[in-house]
């Protein structure tokens, strides 16, 4: 059978991949796909652990963290919007009034 | 404390004038009358003191310069301190007597008697001091007195130059003075007349220094040669000063210190000082000659009569020089008061455009003023040294010694001297006769057509001091017989060794010279000026000496080329040297300054500013790079976040592995 | 089995490979749909099928059209693509490396229990099991989660729809 680690290692490449997507990228979509590899990353570690679980804990986990991450993506979209309505802009760095 | 009151007196009178300065003439002149008068008495009542009793000697502390220098003040009242106390005030009294009257009108008033106070005070200080040192500041104190009183008129220019060239002249011989004081303090650290005295050391180097140094005071003060250019100008001031200070007193404070250090002089010094005497003797005699005012005459006579109690004392004849001081003083005053009437009367009848003073403008006054012709002639007739007049004693007095000591050495100078001295008798006479004459005899010349009828009565304010003093021109105050000087109450008191032991020989000699000279003075002036007061013309020799006497023997001019002059062009030249070289070093320096200060302007603006704006820039860039931890993205602060976690795990597992 | 596996690791980790590294948001957003394809496909060979397919459903049903909705919304409009630049990348890739290097340590200390599940009869009760979970351990994050829904739904439709602030 496949090591369990694979899996895990997959989960961490991915949410260590989102990371640097959120750290690195300009623009707020960007990073808002980020932010949802992560968490299908923090998923996959989830569900490979409730492969081996009877009761299937992290799949019911798994389930709820989609559902809260669509509910999150919906706000956040919508706060993007509306600062791309305020500022014209959806470069993460110029959306900031704070005086350097 | 007799002594006190006599001194401060005066003072006491000066203060007042300057107080009260404002009431009127009368009382004023009252006060200041009384006053002198009230010191006159003390001064009597002390001097029978200390001719009975004893000197008074007193001393205190004065101030002490540390261990052992100690300076002490104080009063030496002795015989001649006595008499010098009834000369001064006694013709101060009477000084004060005349002015009273003839001051009066003049707005200076309460400014004038002041300062005769403050005149009296000051030499009554010099009489009784007992050291050098006190007595130098009344003599500095009596010469600004004379300063104040010769440009009393102080609107008439020529007096203030007159009153400054007194002063100053006066100051060339108070250097030697000091110079004097100096070398004895340094050299013996004492400075006391009777301590001098006990030293016993007269022929030391220092002790002839000392002593030269003296004789310039007494040359500065009793217008001695080459001193004696001020006095002529100081009839500037009004005749009652010049017959108090420049006739009586304050030119015999030279005679004083004379008498007073007489002990300490050296031969040597003795030698200068008959020398010095006997020039300024001659010299005087020949100025007084051509002079046509009556103030100058006078002026000139006293230098020369000076220059007889100098040599007096030169050579050795102190009793002789002090009885002369004495009888010079009453007869000098007289004939300077007799003047001033004479001037007084010549102001009221003249014009204003002519000079009252010219004697070629007077004559034959003997009409109008017959008691000024009385005190004039007899203190003339004493000045000549005619027989029955005190004149006569003392300058016998004077010339037994001169003739003396000219036998006793032997050498030439003392010839010299002797022949000058007997020389100066003649001109003395020719002088005076002259002098007479011009005023009194004759037809009047002057342009007083008005009051040639009446006789002006002066105030008895005016006419008392006269007959007094005229009465001191005779023998009468001096001595029983009126044909011997030696025998007076002067020479018994103050008469040195040296007198005492002078040949009968030499005292016959002497009269009869004397006489003899005085009396082809008076027949070479009535011959002369007998028909023509004013000849004063003359051709070839007698001309050439007629300027010389008129000029005062150009020593003015003299004085002027050689010395002021030459003072000008110093000046003109480090006035040069000053402009050329030192202002423009001075500019250069500052030119180097506005240079120097430019390039330190420059390393400051950029060298020190330059390091203050690196600093401050390097704060700033840290400052950039601390703030940049927080930035305006927050992708910056999830980084942050990510790499505290990353080191508080990676470090809790190191420390995990570590431990094992 | 495996080999389906490991071709589904393959592409998700390079097509996430591929959102890092591109500058097309469009490209990000459909690569992000390859990702959530390939994981749909781990969930069901690990025997939680029921995720996998909620996952295709509201991840890629849903919130794959909000982002392209987004990125249209939030786009000037003009012929250029839409260009995406990126910064800190020295510093993120740095940490990046670091913290896979870290991770792979870590995981390789554990040791983990073998699994022991039938994955056969753990995919054909897995809807079954899930829904009575739902209802009788799960009950309340269940409701509270059908709250948040509507929360969020209200929430995004106000801020979305809000006017735009005079500027005073």
């Amino acid at each position: 059978m496949i090591p369990i680690e694979h899996f895990l290692i997959l989960a961490g490449l991915l949410f260590i991949i989102g990371l640097v997507i959120v750290i690195t990228k300009k623009n707020a979509i960007m990073v808002l796909i980020g932010i949802e590899l992560m968490l299908n990353g923090a998923n996959l570690n989830l569900v490979t652990f409730s492969a081996s679980d009877p009761n299937i804990g992290g799949q019911m986990f798994a389930l709820f963290v989609i559902l809260i991450a669509a509910a999150e993506a919906a706000v956040a979209l919508a706060i993007i919007l509306n600062v791309y309505k305020h500022y014209r802009t959806s470069n993460v760095d110029e959306v900031n009034e704070l005086k350097p | 404390m007799l002594a006190l009151i006599v001194v401060l007196t005066p003072l006491v009178s000066f203060v007042i004038m300057t107080l009260l300065k404002d009431q009127s003439e009368k009382i004023l002149g009252s006060t200041a009358v009384l006053l002198s008068g009230f010191t006159f008495l003390v001064a009597f009542i002390l001097c029978l003191n200390l001719i009975i009793g004893d000197n008074v000697y007193q001393q205190m502390e004065w101030f002490s310069l540390g261990e052992g220098l100690s300076f002490n003040v104080g009063f030496l009242l002795d015989e001649l301190t006595a008499v010098m106390l009834l000369v001064v005030t006694f013709v101060s009294f009477m000084v004060h007597l005349f002015s009273g009257g003839y001051m009066s009108g003049d707005k200076g008033y309460a400014r004038y008697f002041g300062l005769l106070g403050l005149f009296t005070f000051s030499m009554l200080g010099i009489v009784i001091a007992d050291n050098l040192l006190l007595l130098f500041i009344f003599w500095e104190l009596v010469g600004f007195s004379s300063y104040l009183l010769i440009g009393f008129w102080f609107e008439k220019p020529t007096a203030v130059l007159a009153s400054k060239k007194a002063f100053i002249v006066n100051r060339i011989g108070d250097l030697g003075f000091v110079v004097a004081i100096m070398v004895l303090w340094s050299e013996y650290g004492t400075v006391d007349f009777l301590s001098l005295q006990q030293l016993n050391s007269p022929d030391s180097f220092w002790m002839s220094i000392a002593g030269i140094g003296l004789l310039c005071g007494v040359m500065g003060k009793s217008a001695q040669f080459p001193l004696q250019v001020w006095l002529p100008d100081a009839m500037e001031g009004p005749t009652p000063v010049s017959a108090l200070i420049h006739a009586a007193t304050m030119v015999a404070a030279g005679i004083f210190l004379l008498a007073r250090i007489f002990l300490i002089l050296s031969p040597t010094v003795l030698n200068v000082v008959a020398i010095v005497g006997a020039i300024t003797a001659f010299m005087g005699a020949i100025a007084a000659i051509n002079q046509y005012d009556i103030k100058k005459v006078l002026a000139f006579s006293t230098i020369s009569q000076l220059g007889y109690m100098v040599m007096g004392i030169g050579v050795g004849a102190t009793g002789g020089a002090v009885f002369h001081l004495v009888t010079h003083a009453f007869f000098k005053a007289c004939l300077f008061l007799s003047a001033g009437a004479v001037i007084h009367w010549m102001h009221q009848h003249l014009d204003h455009n002519s000079d009252a003073q010219d004697m070629r403008s007077m004559g034959g006054l003997r009409k109008y003023l017959p008691l000024v012709f009385i005190t004039f002639s007899v203190s003339a007739m004493s000045l000549a040294g005619l027989p029955l007049f005190s004149g006569f004693l003392s300058k016998d007095a004077i010339l037994t010694g001169v003739l003396q000591r000219a036998l006793d050495s032997g050498n030439t100078m003392s010839f010299v001297v002797a022949f000058l001295a007997f020389g100066s008798i003649i001109l003395t006479a020719f002088y005076m006769t002259r002098q007479v004459i011009m005023i009194f005899f004759g037809e009047s010349r002057s342009n007083a057509v008005s009051a040639i009828q009446s006789k002006i009565k002066f105030p008895i304010s005016m006419r008392i001091p006269l007959i007094f003093l005229s009465i001191g021109g005779t023998w009468l105050l001096f001595s029983t017989n009126p044909l011997s000087g030696s025998d007076s109450w002067l020479m018994t008191l103050f008469a040195s060794d040296f007198e005492r032991n002078i040949s009968h020989n030499v005292h016959l000699t002497v009269s009869i010279g004397a006489l003899l000279l005085s009396i082809s003075g008076i027949t070479f002036g009535y011959l002369r000026f007998r028909n023509n007061p004013l000849s004063g013309e003359g051709v070839g020799l007698v001309n050439y000496i007629n300027q010389l006497s008129f000029n005062n023997w150009f020593m003015d001019r003299i004085y002027q080329i050689v010395f002021v002059n030459a003072t000008l062009r110093i000046a003109q030249l480090s006035r040069l040297i000053e402009v050329q070289l030192v202002d423009r070093l001075v500019n250069y320096i500052g030119i180097s300054h506005i240079v120097l200060s430019r390039v330190i302007g420059w390393g400051d603006k950029y060298v020190v500013d330059g390091m203050v704006h690196l600093t401050t820039s390097g704060i700033h860039t840290v400052g950039r790079i601390a703030k940049s931890a927080q930035g305006d993205n927050v992708q910056r602060y999830i980084m942050t976040a990510l790499i505290s976690v990353i080191f508080i795990v990676g470090s809790l597992a190191c420390y995990a592995i570590w431990r094992g | 089995m495996i080999i389906t596996f490991y071709i589904f690791v393959t592409i998700a980790v390079l097509f996430a490979l591929v959102i890092l590294f591109t500058k097309n948001v469009l490209y990000a957003a459909f690569s992000l749909v390859v990702v959530f394809f390939c994981l749909a496909g781990i969930y069901v060979m690990s025997g939680a099928p029921f995720v996998g397919v909620t996952q295709i459903l509201v991840y890629i049903g849903g919130i794959i059209v909000f982002i392209v909705f987004g990125v249209m919304l939030t786009t000037k409009l003009n012929d250029k693509n839409i260009i995406s630049e990126s910064h800190n990348r020295l510093l993120g890739y740095g940490l990046g490396m670091l913290l896979f290097i870290g991770f792979i340590l870590i995981i390789h200390q554990i040791d983990f229990l073998s699994p022991s599940f039938d994955s056969a009869t753990r995919q054909a009760n897995d809807v079954a099991q899930i829904g009575v979970l739902l209802m009788t351990d799960y009950l309340i994050p269940f409701e509270i989660s059908g709250v948040l829904l509507l929360l969020a739904l209200i929430g995004a439709t106000v801020i979305a729809g809000r006017k735009k602030k005079e500027q005073t």
